[in-house]
């Protein structure tokens, strides 16, 4: 098997002790199983897709075509810092395009993209539910909120340094 | 009388059938041809593509997936319907490279306008499987491989990635050939737009000249086939609709057919002159072989073949018992399922499967003993498994992780050779538990005061040390099976292949008794049968002691009924079984042997042993396909025909009669196997006016109770389960409905007694052999290693633990010797935790590896059938 080297740590493994016995059947912690797998390995390879299927029970393609119609989890490695600038309505109107085009040049990436040095990743993404507080982005598992470019530079100097 | 049910179809009324479930097939039997790309009646409807769209009122409908109710108002073809097709097609034509297959497809929707941009999807290839070529830039994504390997075969291979216009079909990271892949083509036969498609049917001339119903002469499970033929060549095989193998197929049945006309086939008669067979003339060879014989009379052996029709095995053991005046005829079923005749003869009083295969759909719990199915049964394996994963309880007696296993609910890993203690204890629990059938065991079982008292020594708890299995597990294995509603048996060589394999049926039987899991749908003892005839071949009398229909040799009023119709008496005793006749050609008292389609040279245990033997013969005559390791040893070799070459019939593992129908003339001077008997019967004497199969089929009816109604004409379709004793009989899914043929079934008190091989494993630290199928080879390999089956599997494998394999310094790879007391066998070592640490698997398809110079002559004393399954071993690295 070519998974023998991936394996949870024994923190995702309890986050998945206490998942799996949720649901009657097993399969229904997929996408659960997912998530934990995601959060440890970053993204999804095609081996740590085998070890999910493989501690559910299911065949690497069910897992597979599974995570693939999911666009939050991710087939390929990701930045440190994920810049997912939300598009939709409220935001456009209060020019979240800009900030996007603004993200692309600094980061000299386009939207799906990564930088060389592993940095960041930028996405456009779907109503993120913080409408009151357009436009605004989700970077990492952080909001952040009434952007500007000014706020938008700044937090991106901060974390080209970090 | 039920109301009848209408719908109105484009304003005509259809008159609903049971069998309509959903809109598109009420429209199709009212004569609508509505599209439906991605519909195919042998997967569950997907619902994916929408080209089957109907109307109802205002609504526009998939109709594949919507059920029919009565009273719907359907509107199958209007400008509105018209236009979602056309578009559709538009879409698809944007997505999907153009080419012939996929253009004709979608010019029914409507004509190509380009009314979307080409999306330029990149479509993967592939072409590193033997079989099978892949070019997705022609797939239109309607999911029919993903599903039919999914929910036809349960391998997964493909699957369906991304969302929206960017979803495609996929397999794993490799090429194809490194997937998951079984090889068994159903992606290939539904795939609509030539995406997947057969190498096969790549080159084939397009003009079919015709396509012939048939039998497969693999296994014992008897899928039809429809062989497609161009002039006299099989351009391509596919399922025929049936109810056992539903269209479905396995790689030896649709592929492996190349053999036929491979240029190692024995073309003509050959006689050995001065130590060289030489080929010979069909005049001389036969006249050789009836006088040769003729003149040793009892003194002459048959070993009949369940490889060949009944018809075939019926002339065989005639030609002997009437001609030679000699019982000494037996057959290849001694070395495989002989333990399940005679366990269940004594058990029930009839040694065949009880039920039926559209039984596994059925049970709610499938117990599989011993049978590795998926590989050596692979269309009931893909059955078993489908029936797992829509719910049924599995439990799986095997020292291996097969396929099933890894399925299993609950997976008894038993060390080999120790079944008698582990059914033993799943009886103790059921027993101890009181989870038995009292009110089924009280009318139908006898000696159950006495087994109550037996069984007691066998709790879990006590046999754990013998077989290694946790009493727990055996405890919840048994309570899965007693508390089920239709618990149902299937066995393999597993079970019988060991010096208790009759009796290890026969525990089988006590436990289908125990729960009163017989005589009724969804249940039922059921042994795999080996061969594609071998049921067949038992049926006529290929057994020392049996007629055919099993009327004992011995019985007068069963001789006198054969005489009426062949003329004369076979004589009163019990001819000798294979390994007898192996000991009396040792002793010189067996001078003579007719081997038919045989090669028990590469395939008896302790071959070299058998290959001294056969070479001591004064004449020894085969017919073959090929000139196989036995056949070198022949006198006269005989030239026969192929499945795909003759007709007849073969009865499968449910005992259901099925057609062989010729689909291609014999090769070169070789004969239908039936002449080659009918003739040598007309040269010792015996008038054998046959024009056809069909007459020795109308004649041997007449001396086999069992088959007294059957006739070819009833046999058209999808042929007759036996019993059928008169023409108006409907056949027999289900034996023993009201009682037993012996009347009770009897609860057998059995004990376990440890194989010679594994005290010997013991006492000498050796390992444990065991031998079986791998799923792209049959036997002996002589049709399927001449074919592309050898480049999916070209050698045989020892498989070894990795602890084993450890510490005797060998990796993966390595070419070993494995070595028991009675000779040496070669293979390449596999390292796998499929094996349990001690044991060792290995195949037996290429003569060069000799697997069975390595097993043991220890047989199994009620049936004479040979312990292949646990020889101690040692394997080390070849020089």
């Amino acid at each position: 098997m070519t998974a023998t080297t991936i394996t949870f740590t024994p923190d995702s493994e309890a986050q998945f002790q206490k998942v799996v016995v949720r649901y009657p059947e097993k399969k229904a912690a997929l996408l659960p199983a997912l998530w934990i797998a995601q959060r440890q390995f970053g993204w999804l390879s095609e081996d740590v897709m085998a070890y999910v299927a493989d501690r559910l029970g299911l065949f690497p393609a069910e897992v597979k075509s599974t995570a693939t119609f999911y666009s939050m989890f991710y087939k390929k490695p990701m930045g440190r810092f994920h810049v997912q600038v939300c598009t939709n309505l409220s935001c456009y109107l209060r020019g979240s395009d800009e900030l996007l085009h603004r993200c692309e040049r600094r980061m000299g990436i386009h939207p799906g993209e990564t930088t060389a040095d592993g940095r960041f990743s930028l996405d456009y993404v779907e109503c993120l539910g913080s409408c009151g507080t357009a436009p605004m982005m989700q970077v990492n598992d952080d909001f952040h909120e009434d952007l500007t470019f000014a706020k938008l530079d700044a937090l991106l100097d901060q974390w080209e340094k970090a | 009388m039920k109301a009848e049910r209408v719908v109105h179809v484009d304003g005509q009324p259809v008159a609903l059938l049971d069998s309509d479930l959903t809109l598109l097939d009420a429209a199709r039997r009212a004569g609508r041809s509505v599209p439906a790309l991605c519909h195919d009646a042998r997967v569950p409807s997907g619902g994916h593509c929408r080209s089957c769209l109907v109307r109802i009122g205002g609504r526009a409908v998939p109709s594949c997936t919507t059920p029919v109710q009565a009273g719907m108002e359907l509107v199958t073809d209007d400008e509105v319907l018209r236009a979602y097709r056309h578009d559709l097609a538009e879409l698809v034509r944007s997505e999907v490279a153009p080419g012939p297959t996929v253009d004709a497809l979608l010019a029914e929707l409507g004509p190509a306008t380009g009314r979307y941009p080409a999306l330029d999807r990149p479509g993967r290839t592939d072409a590193s499987h033997p079989y099978l070529r892949l070019d997705l830039s022609r797939c239109i994504t309607c999911r029919l491989c993903v599903r039919v390997c999914a929910e036809v075969q349960g391998r997964f291979v493909y699957s369906a990635e991304g969302r929206g216009a960017t979803t495609h079909i996929t397999w794993g990271p490799g090429t194809f050939a490194t997937t998951a892949c079984v090889s068994c083509g159903a992606c290939a036969s539904l795939c609509p737009t030539g995406a997947i498609t057969d190498v096969d049917r790549q080159t084939a001339p397009t003009a079919l000249d015709r396509t012939v119903r048939t039998t497969c002469a693999y296994c014992g499970v008897g899928c039809q086939l429809a062989v497609h033929v161009a002039g006299d060549r099989v351009v391509a095989i596919d399922g025929a609709a049936s109810p056992v193998n539903h269209e479905h197929l396995c790689v030896k049945g649709r592929y492996a057919h190349g053999f036929v006309t491979h240029p190692d086939r024995l073309r003509g008669p050959l006689i050995r002159r001065n130590g060289l067979l030489e080929p010979a003339s069909w005049d001389e060879a036969l006249a050789l072989v009836a006088r040769e014989l003729l003149a040793r009379g009892d003194r002459a052996a048959l070993l009949s073949s369940s490889r060949c029709t009944t018809e075939e095995n019926y002339l065989a053991q005639k030609w002997f018992r009437v001609a030679l005046q000699s019982n000494n005829v037996d057959c290849c079923a001694r070395v495989c399922h002989g333990p399940s005749a005679v366990g269940m003869r004594r058990s029930f009083g009839t040694g065949a499967a009880t039920n039926t295969l559209a039984d596994l759909e059925r049970a709610d719990c499938l117990l599989v003993a011993g049978s590795n199915a998926t590989e050596a049964h692979p269309v009931i394996g893909a059955r078993l498994v489908q029936a797992t994963l829509c719910g049924a309880k599995l439990i799986v007696i095997d020292p291996r992780l097969t396929e099933l296993a890894r399925l299993a609910d609950c997976h008894l890993r038993l060390r080999p050779g120790t079944n008698i203690a582990l059914l033993n204890s799943l009886a103790a629990v059921i027993v101890e538990e009181d989870l038995t059938n009292a009110a089924f065991l009280a009318e139908r079982a006898e000696g159950l005061e006495r087994y109550r008292e037996f069984i007691v020594a066998y709790r879990p708890e006590q046999t754990e040390l013998i077989t290694g299995v946790p009493a727990a597990l055996v405890r919840l294995a048994a309570r899965l099976y007693a508390t089920a509603a239709r618990p149902m048996q299937v066995h393999g060589l597993g079970v019988t292949e060991h010096v208790q394999g009759s009796e290890g049926v026969m525990l089988l039987c006590n436990l289908s008794l125990l729960v009163g899991a017989l005589g009724r749908e969804g249940v039922g003892t059921n042994p795999l049968r080996g061969q594609n005839n071998g049921q067949g071949a038992a049926d006529m009398g290929c057994e020392p002691s049996f007629l055919p229909g099993y009327r004992p040799v011995s019985d007068p009023a069963a001789r006198a009924a054969v005489a009426a119709v062949w003329g004369r008496e076979p004589p009163p005793q019990p001819g000798l079984t294979l390994p007898r006749i192996y000991d009396a050609i040792r002793s010189g008292s067996i001078t003579g042997l007719f081997v038919l389609g045989e090669d028990v040279v590469q395939t008896d245990p302790d071959a070299r042993r058998v290959q001294e033997t056969l070479a001591s013969l004064e004449f020894l005559v085969v017919q073959e396909l090929f000139l196989s390791e036995t056949a070198k040893l022949a006198h006269v070799v005989l030239p026969g025909a192929s499945f795909l070459e003759k007709d007849g019939t073969f009865t499968n593992g449910e005992r259901r009669v099925q057609r062989v129908r010729q689909a291609v003339p014999v090769v070169g001077d070789a004969r239908a196997d039936w002449r080659i008997l009918a003739e040598l019967l007309e040269r010792s004497g015996v008038p054998a006016p046959y024009a056809s199969p069909a007459d020795v089929f109308d004649e041997l009816t007449q001396v086999t109770p069992m088959l007294a109604g059957a006739s070819y004409a009833r046999l058209e379709g999808d042929g007759l389960q036996w019993p059928v004793p008169t023409p108006a009989h409907p056949g027999t899914a289900v034996l023993h409905r009201e009682q037993f043929p012996r009347g009770r079934g009897l609860l057998a008190t059995v004990d376990y007694v440890p194989s010679p091989a594994l005290t010997e494993a013991e006492r000498d630290g050796k390992l444990l052999l065991v031998t079986g199928r791998a799923l792209e080879h049959y036997n002996s390999g002589s049709m399927t290693r001449r074919t592309a089956n050898a480049r999916l599997l070209p050698h045989d494998a020892v498989a070894l633990h990795p602890v084993d394999a450890q510490e005797r310094s060998l990796v993966e790879g390595d070419a070993v010797i494995v070595e028991s007391r009675f000779g040496e066998a070669h293979g390449v070592a596999h390292c796998t935790n499929s094996v349990s640490p001690g044991t060792v698997f290995m195949t037996f398809h290429f003569p060069e590896s000799g697997t069975n110079r390595v097993t043991s002559d220890v047989v199994d004393p009620l049936s004479d059938c040979p312990e292949y399954k646990v020889t101690a071993v040692d394997v080390r690295r070849s020089p």
